[in-house]
């Protein structure tokens, strides 16, 4: 049996979509850039790869043209690696890490990139509108077109989750996540990039371009607090799903070096993880959010692994409301539970938190000492999804 | 009439633009640029020409008073004109003095070489009319400039020293004092030294990610300037700049100009520029009328009202005394001046020296006799026509001969007012908004009595500190709060029959409105509303009111200031947030009146306030309270937070039509059997006779 182990991890700092740093930034410069950083720290040839996985949610735009393909170039590789660009919305990035790992188990490919880009700045309110619905399917299914906020309120009403309970998430999340960064606790992720950004002054509101770098995340603010976020708005006319207890849109990209663990062992390169599975499950798009109580289940009865065996999790923060019930539900120990923050603070780039979690969760677990640990995450349209990973 | 002057000197042509006050380019004067740039290229005896204008104006743009006619797109066009001086085989060099703005820096722009005064000022200002530069200014300008700074210069339309662009190639030199012999002289250099014939639109714009800086362009203008297309057609014109043939970009240019002609939105700025003008024109008081020498202002009361207006004053540096029946008054009043400039040191828009000066200029008294030298005095006493008297007489009994006596009064009778003194001729209202030192708006109003005199020597106090003076005749609540009284009576009675306060101003705050009625009933307060209403349950005791405002201020809640009113405020915070017992007392109110409660749209919302607005105006208008239609939109622009972008009530009315209009107002009349719903005569006069409102 070969194993496929992770043996490097290398991540954008994200940035808040529209204002941030990466507003005018094409994917394929995010995803070159983690791409090169993780095959440098894993200290192998770039002529050993054989593919490029990148998983996005919205692959068009500045991450269209199969991405995968573009980012392989920028990041210096030969033109003998290949690229594919793979969508589960917001497990895009594990499903490609998963997808890469297999490959390596599968079809012995000795070398491979998983990973995730998106750029919600310069793709979300640019995209193909033509044809997007199928009306019939609209009819009978009419959920499966919802937006994502719809789901959120959907299942704080059908669970009875008070909006005080998810706000309360929401600070938490954020201290945490502040908390982490002042540790020090993302150096290990996070590689620095220069780029270029739109700018608007606030005083003077003129327009321009800076060259900014891009080192630390930027949705984190420590000083949230329980009064403040009580106070936000809701999105939704009447609603609980708030900005203070949703994850926030957001760029970025994350990459690990996927190889087969012999070859690894051989090299001597330590590995930070070994791939040991992944499970997806489907459910009621308008409750998608609960997606990793049905995925996490059968991820746990096909690798044997027990409940008690996971030493910590990722379960991403789409919205507070579904963490909250997800994590009830299945059971979760709060205390190993997104130890450091989640998306709330740091940000959801679709494509791209599925990877930035797979390389947090090795980094994390090995820092605690952890056997196992569980990825995992709810994806629009009602599924979910679960990877489950050996610390090294 | 001769609108250039030409005359050669060393063999340059120099053009002289001359058609006062801001060289204007109406279409002789287009004409006389082209023909004598014409001339000059078959005249062996010129080498190059020079254009320019007088020291104050190389051109302010289009000539105003030709928009909207025929002579303002007649050939020679502008474009025409630009076309013309750039095809020109001998140099055209510009030589910029003064203002150089739209039309007019589109004309630089096509000329070979710039020259300028450091001081002149550039701006494409088009877009403060709901317009983009129509005559290659926005794809020249980036070609010249840079697409940022093009950017921000055509998004803001302010003006900036030629000077600020050293660091480009807009102007090939600066030259100080003898200006246009150093022009000539760079004219005969350019001669001499066989210099190219730089055409602008030869230059190539090396611009990378001009797609990603666009979109986040246009991501951001679209969040600031929502309800003004004219900002994203900016945007769009730059990426015509950039990425096509000059001479395609400029077709796309004159694309988005001509779209942008026709929104209403443009249309409404535009009617709003004339109209702001207009206000200081009153058809009986010609303008050579003498005015009386203001040296000195005198303030009754040291409140909100009479602390904002002498501030009015001493920011131009006239001083003020302000009497006061109180010391402690005084005091207070003092401290709220103070407490304002602070807050401007503060924020780095005022020196502290500055603040010294102004604050120095403010006298204080408890004494009538202290006023007897001054030139005109304010009234911002309490309202109450009792406590007005006796202010009046005791100002009537010191007051020099001369001095002008103005009251503060927002709906009481001015000439009732002056009754109360031996001079009427000299009395009048001076209606200031709150807060009076930042407030646009200043009704003037026009007593019985009032001299010609006193009203031109006002305006004109009210144009030197920076008001938009409106007149308007005696009559309760004058034209502003006459309106909204209207308004806020239409928006109670949508109470009783079940929308809720928050409802009507999210309503009409998305049609446009500042502030929603309720939200400004809670900032004025409502017992401001409450006691006009009282007095009017006397003088009118037929006009009905939702009783449901009353029971607001009998409970005690008269807005931010009892941190409870239709909504509720939190100690020191002025967010309003929906209250649970309003609507419990709304629901409350409804049984109690059995009043059957019936889900009532935003649209619906809209129509009856603004409506509102529109009926009442025209009686305004009709019964000459006003003394034509825009000075009533200016009103509403610059007083009541009516969206610019819709250009006043009466505006806004002419852009639904008035068949519209009358046709709702009628449904309105039937629906409430209330009488304030027939529509006004005018409105049924002008739609008989097929004419507007606001073009009349």
């Amino acid at each position: 049996m070969i194993d496929a182990v992770i043996v490097s991890t290398a991540r954008t700092a994200l940035t808040k979509s529209w204002r941030g740093s990466f507003n005018m930034t094409h994917g394929a410069i995010l995803g070159g850039h983690v791409v090169a950083q993780a095959v440098s720290r894993a200290k192998i040839d770039p002529a050993e790869i054989e593919d490029v996985i990148i998983g996005c949610a919205n692959p068009e735009g500045a991450t269209g043209l199969n991405i995968a393909r573009q980012i392989a170039i920028k990041a210096g590789l030969p033109v003998s690696v290949g690229g594919v660009t793979v969508n589960r919305f917001c497990s895009s990035g594990l499903q490609a890490i998963a997808m890469a790992a297999q490959r390596v188990i599968v079809d012995q490919v000795p070398v491979i990139i998983g990973g995730g880009v998106e750029s919600i700045s310069c793709v979300q309110q640019e995209m193909n509108q033509h044809m997007l619905i199928e009306p019939d399917l609209q009819q009978v299914k009419p959920e499966l077109y919802w937006n994502m906020l719809q789901t959120a309120e959907q299942v704080a009403r059908r669970y009875s989750i008070s909006k005080d309970l998810q706000d309360a998430y929401g600070v938490r999340s954020q201290l945490r996540a502040a908390a982490a960064r002042d540790a020090g606790l993302f150096k290990d992720e996070i590689t620095p990039i220069q780029v270029t950004m739109g700018w608007a002054d606030p005083q003077t509101k003129q327009l321009s371009t800076r060259e900014v770098t891009v080192a630390e995340d930027e949705g984190i603010r420590a000083d949230t607090n329980r009064v403040g976020v009580s106070k936000i708005r809701s999105a939704l006319p009447g609603g609980v799903i708030t900005a203070g207890n949703a994850s926030q849109f957001s760029d970025g990209a994350s990459a690990v070096v996927v190889m087969n663990g012999k070859l690894a062992q051989q090299r001597g390169i330590e590995p930070l993880g070994i791939f040991r599975g992944f499970a997806v499950a489907g459910c009621e798009p308008d409750e998608m959010g609960i997606g990793p109580i049905f995925a996490v289940p059968r991820l746990l009865e096909r690798t044997g692994v027990k409940m008690s065996e996971i030493g910590l999790w990722e379960l991403n923060e789409a919205f507070a409301v579904q963490v909250l019930y997800c994590r009830d539900q299945l059971g979760i120990p709060d205390e190993i539970l997104n130890v450091n923050g989640g998306a709330i603070a740091l940000g959801h780039p679709y494509g791209v938190s599925g990877a930035r979690m797979v390389g947090h969760a090795l980094i994390e677990g090995k820092r605690r000492k952890v056997k196992y640990v569980i990825v995992t995450m709810c994806v629009g349209g009602g599924q979910g999804a679960a990877g489950l990973f050996e610390v090294c | 009439m001769l609108l250039v002057l030409s005359e050669i000197r060393d063999s340059i042509l120099l053009i002289t633009l001359n058609s006062p006050p801001v060289n204007g380019l109406g279409l002789d004067l287009r004409q006389q640029i082209v023909d004598a740039t014409s001339h000059a290229q078959n005249d062996p005896n010129i080498l190059a020409i020079v254009i320019t204008g007088s020291d104050k104006a190389f051109s302010g743009g289009a000539d105003i008073k030709e928009f909207g006619t025929i002579k303002a797109v007649a050939e020679p066009h502008l474009l025409t004109v630009i076309k013309t001086i750039e095809e020109s085989k001998k140099p055209v060099i510009a030589a910029i003095q003064g203002v150089c703005m739209g039309g007019g820096l589109e004309l630089a722009l096509g000329c070979h070489y710039r020259v300028a005064n450091p001081k002149a000022l550039l701006a494409l200002p088009e877009i403060k009319l709901g317009l983009i530069p129509g005559a290659g200014g926005t794809q020249r300008l980036p070609r010249m400039i840079g697409v940022e700074k093009a950017l921000n210069f055509i998004l803001s339309g302010d003006p900036l020293p030629a000077i600020d662009f050293k660091e480009s190639a807009l102007i090939d030199a600066y030259f100080e004092g003898s200006f246009i012999e150093q022009a000539i002289a760079y004219a005969k250099q350019v001669v001499l030294d066989r210099k190219p014939l730089k055409r602008v639109r030869d230059s190539h714009i090396d611009y990378p990610n001009h797609e990603g800086f666009l979109q986040f362009s246009r991501n951001t203008v679209k969040t600031v300037a929502a309800p003004y297309p004219a900002a994203l057609r900016v945007v769009d014109a730059m990426s015509a700049a950039i990425t096509l043939p000059f001479e395609q970009g400029l077709i796309k240019e004159r694309e988005y100009f001509m779209e942008l002609m026709n929104t209403p939105v443009s249309r409404a700025m535009r009617y709003a520029f004339f109209a702001q003008r207009a206000t200081t024109k009153i058809a009986d008081i010609p303008k050579d009328t003498s005015i009386r020498a203001i040296q000195k202002v005198g303030i009754i009361g040291a409140g909100t009202m009479g602390s904002g207006i002498a501030m009015n004053f001493i920011n131009i540096g006239l001083p003020v005394i302000i009497l006061e029946t109180e010391q402690a008054k005084l005091d207070k009043g003092i401290a709220l001046i103070s407490a304002n400039y602070q807050s401007s040191v503060k924020k780095g828009k005022l020196s502290p020296q500055k603040l010294v000066e102004r604050l120095a200029l403010i006298e204080t008294t408890l004494d009538y006799e202290k006023l007897k030298d001054v030139d005109l005095v304010i009234e911002a006493v309490f309202e109450d026509l009792r406590v007005k008297e006796s202010v009046f007489r005791e100002l009537d009994r010191v007051m020099k001969t001369g001095a002008i006596l103005a009251s503060n009064t927002s709906t009481l009778d001015i000439n009732k007012i002056a009754s109360f003194t031996n001079r009427p001729q000299d009395v009048l209202g001076m209606h200031f908004f709150s807060p009076a030192n930042v407030m646009q708006l200043l009704e003037i109003v026009r007593g019985e009595h009032t001299s010609k005199e006193v009203i031109a020597t006002v305006m004109k106090l009210a144009q030197l500190i920076k008001k938009t003076p409106v007149v308007c005749g005696v009559c309760d609540g004058f034209i502003g709060n006459r309106m909204v009284e209207k308004y806020l009576r239409i928006a109670g009675f949508l109470l009783e029959q079940g929308a809720t306060p928050w409802q009507v101003d999210q309503a009409l705050e998305s049609f446009g409105m500042v502030m929603g009625p309720f939200r400004m009933c809670d900032l004025a307060g409502n017992d401001i509303g409450y006691a006009i209403r009282k007095r009017r349950l006397i003088e009118q005791p037929n006009l009905k009111y939702s009783k449901f405002t009353d029971v607001i201020c009998e409970a005690g809640r008269f807005g931010q200031k009892t941190g409870k009113g239709w909504y509720l405020y939190e100690p020191g915070q002025r967010q309003a947030i929906p209250d649970p017992e309003i609507e419990a007392m709304l629901v409350q109110f409804r049984v109690d009146n059995g009043i059957q409660s019936r889900i009532i749209s935003n649209q619906e919302i809209i129509e009856f306030c603004i409506y509102a607005l529109i009926n009442e105006g025209c009686r305004i208008l009709e019964e000459g309270i006003a003394q034509r239609a825009s000075d009533i939109d200016i009103v509403y622009l610059t007083g009541y937070g009516f969206p610019p972008y819709r250009g006043g009530p009466l505006k806004y009315a002419d852009e639904i039509g008035l068949y519209q209009v009358v046709q709702k107002l009628e449904q309105f009349y039937h629906l409430t059997q209330d009488e304030f719903w027939r529509p006004a005569k005018l409105l049924q006069d002008y739609l008989l006779q097929a004419r507007t409102i606001t073009s009349s």
